[in-house]
């Protein structure tokens, strides 16, 4: 009988602490739920709401159903949007991928002044993409710039880079090389996981460099691989601080960086179309959650995970 | 856990009571927002230096915020969102032509009653300044400066190459350029003109060529007008003879730095405005050049659009805060504040008592050259599409250019447009 009351009050002691430290613990989880709910949950589903009216000054006047993405199907500029991102997509993520997979299996090599060589690739992350965009848009100058002074040393006559419609989007991609830093690190990370027991195994049976990267170092690196592209597609989808400062906020030349959150940015900041722009937020949204699911199915043909 | 709550509660409630004590007191704060650097910045900080010292009620403080997307029109995309969240700055200092589609938009605190109680009307501004803040027989801004647009010629470039005189005409104007221009190899050291440099616009050379943007009558846009496309078939057939895509880094080299190629001695002419006189002084002190009105076909009839800022109280600024708003802005526009800084930075007043009686323009044949050109100055079409109008002929300024269509499909398609858009809003 005795033992039982006891039993009941560490019982009921302990239940107590348990609230306790639940109360506690929400109370120092609340600033990060509140701030989520404010500045990510509420903005995100308000911005659904106006996606589906006409909004263009201060308060959503007309429910407009889905006439906003109606209009929007119809805009030839979207569709010029539309396609450079993919284009400008589709060029950034392969070159991307393999130019970051390149650099760290470089950089993997052990080698005298590695820590160096790592913190110059990594380096580049660190500068704020506007500075970045003026720094490539002066060393791109087709006149003025040292990448053409070089180039007319060599004999070669240098592209107009930012000047031309052909070489404004590749000009871009030439310079979300300059930051890869961030996946480069990444893929060491990845290739430092792999047991360096394979290699001795496959040297051993007297397999080349070439055929231990394409069946061992390749193959273990496909998580890795896998997340990169994943995040590399949606940031190339995303494009738009080197795009808006480049062009001035333009788009040019003559609409080539014209690129999707550009234009959103123009129909929601100079057009005052705010509805508008958060309909085609949600399409963005959509798209790249396709695309991303798209990639991640067909990651179970493609991507080994180690112990499998 | 009441003890608490019932302590925390007092706590607030006298703090919200000295709060409540400290107002009537305080001076009324004023958030004032610009975009302004250098030497305008100074200028600036002065003036209101000035005025809160002479404003003991008032307090007025200055808030840097970046310019929106190197576009030069001002802070225009986070106003839109303050007031959208409903916490405005009080003032920003903004850039006129915007004001017409903003007020429509219900974006700016109407001071019709501000500008009569203070015995201010239209015929004390110039008359393209004061259009540019009216809206519905409404006042939604204070005009502060007027500007125009010239060619900016180097005077020892068209020397050296044997011209006393600058170009008037659009032809003189192709001759000086083959001649001033330097070529070695692949690489241009010196181009004599670029027609869509700087403030080199669609617009700048519809007006030149006699064509009317805008059909007041009609209210509706008439960018397509046979003399518009003359002006930019013009344009796209010089940029097709002097291969465009190299000449178009000498447009761009001028946006990530702030140093102008006409600055640098790499351009001999380019069209610019009033407030470019004193950058390019301070950019380089030895250059030697002159102005004079944007050429045309026949070298008479100059024509060209001036704009300039304003001060604006943006939507959802407490009610009670407006007439002290009112007076900075006044202060800045018409009263001591805008005299410090017209004398400091070399701005053309838009009110007429100011700017008639400033002294600091005098002599000075560059800032004088600009005196007369006010008077065929005109102000961008006040439409309730006005800013939108306004980026859409900067946007199409690249197909011309670059050749990407005809002008004539081009202004028919700005036209279509901006005409669609008017129309749905009269709906």
């Amino acid at each position: 009988m005795q033992e039982t009351n006891i039993g009941k009050m560490v019982k009921n002691h302990t239940g107590g602490l348990m609230r306790k430290q639940q109360i506690a613990g929400w109370m120092f989880a609340l600033p990060w739920i509140l701030g989520i709910l404010l500045f990510y949950a509420y903005p995100l589903f308000s911005s659904v709401y106006y996606s589906f009216h006409d909004f263009k000054g201060m308060t959503p006047v007309d429910f407009v159903g889905l006439g906003n993405y109606k209009r929007l199907l119809n805009d030839s500029l979207f569709w010029t949007s539309v396609k450079n991102t993919f284009a400008y997509a589709a060029m950034a993520v392969p070159v991307q991928v393999v130019f970051g997979i390149l650099i760290a299996v470089l950089l993997n090599i052990n080698i005298r002044g590695r820590g160096i060589y790592r913190t110059v690739v990594f380096m580049p992350t660190l500068v704020p993409a506007v500075a970045v965009s003026i720094i490539w848009q002066w060393l791109l100058n087709s006149q003025f710039g040292i990448v053409n002074y070089a180039l007319n040393l060599l004999g070669i006559r240098g592209p107009a880079w930012f000047g031309s419609v052909q070489w404004a989007k590749p000009s871009l991609v030439l310079i979300s090389l300059w930051t890869v830093g961030q996946t480069v690190l990444i893929y060491l990370a990845g290739l430092q996981d792999i047991p360096g027991d394979l290699y001795e195994a496959a040297t051993l049976d007297g397999a080349s460099v070439l055929q231990r990267t394409v069946h061992i170092t390749l193959p273990l690196l496909t998580p890795v691989i896998l997340y990169n592209t994943i995040m590399a597609m949606i940031n190339a989808f995303q494009q738009f601080t080197l795009s808006f400062v480049i062009s001035n906020g333009t788009g040019g030349p003559a609409d080539s960086l014209m690129f999707y959150t550009l234009y959103l940015y123009k129909n929601a900041f100079n057009y005052f179309e705010m509805g508008l722009a958060s309909a085609m937020a949600w399409m963005m949204f959509v798209v790249i959650m396709s695309l991303t699911l798209l990639v991640y199915r067909s990651s179970g043909k493609w991507v080994h995970y180690m112990g499998e | 856990m009441k003890k608490t709550l019932a302590i925390l509660l007092t706590l607030l409630l006298s703090l919200s009571m000295l709060q409540g004590a400290a107002l009537a007191d305080d001076p009324v704060e004023i958030v004032f927002w610009h975009s302004l650097t250098g030497v305008q910045l100074e200028a600036m900080n002065e003036a209101v230096a000035m005025f809160n010292a002479s404003h003991p009620g008032i307090r007025v403080n200055v808030e840097f915020v970046g310019s929106s997307g190197g576009a030069n029109t001002g802070v225009t995309d986070k106003v839109i969102v303050a007031i959208n969240g409903g916490n405005p700055p009080d003032c920003v200092y903004f850039d006129r032509f915007q004001v017409a589609q903003w007020a429509d938009e219900g974006l700016l605190t109407d001071v019709t009653e501000q500008m009569e109680k203070n015995g201010i009307s239209g015929d004390d501004f110039y008359d393209y300044a004061w259009m540019e803040v009216e809206w519905n027989d409404r006042i939604y801004a204070f005009p502060e400066e007027i500007d125009a647009r010239g060619l900016f010629y180097n005077i020892d470039h068209l020397a050296e190459v044997g011209y006393t005189e600058p170009p008037k005409t659009i032809a003189e104007l192709a001759e000086y350029n083959e001649k001033l221009t330097i070529k070695n190899g692949n690489l241009y050291s010196r181009i004599g003109f670029i027609p869509w440099l700087d403030q080199g616009n669609i617009l700048t050379w519809a007006l030149a060529f006699g064509g009317e943007p805008f059909d007041y009558e009609a209210g509706r846009v008439t960018v397509n007008d046979p003399k518009i496309v003359e002006a930019c078939d013009w344009m796209a057939a010089w940029a097709e003879e002097h291969d465009v895509e190299t000449i178009s880094d000498f447009t761009s080299a001028t946006t990530g730095g702030d140093f102008k190629p006409f600055s640098a001695g790499i351009v001999s002419m380019y069209i610019s405005g009033t407030w470019d006189v004193a950058n390019v002084r301070a950019q380089n002190p030895n250059i030697n050049f002159g102005v004079i009105p944007v050429p045309t076909p026949s070298g008479e009839n100059n024509k060209c659009y001036g704009g300039g800022w304003c001060y604006i109280i943006p939507a959802g600024v407490p009610e009670e805060k407006v007439e002290a708003i009112s007076t900075f802005a006044l202060y800045m526009t018409t009263g001591e504040g805008a005299e410090y800084v017209s004398n400091k930075c070399g701005r053309f007043l838009a009110y007429k008592e100011l700017n008639e009686a400033a002294t600091w323009h005098q002599g000075d044949t560059e800032y004088e050259a600009f005196i007369e050109m006010f008077n065929h100055t005109v102000a961008r079409p006040v439409i309730a599409q006005g800013a939108s109008f306004w980026y859409e002929l900067k946007a199409n300024l690249e197909k011309v250019v670059q050749g990407i269509d005809t002008p004539q499909n081009i202004l028919n398609e700005i036209t279509n447009k901006i005409n669609a858009m008017i129309e749905a809003a009269e709906k």
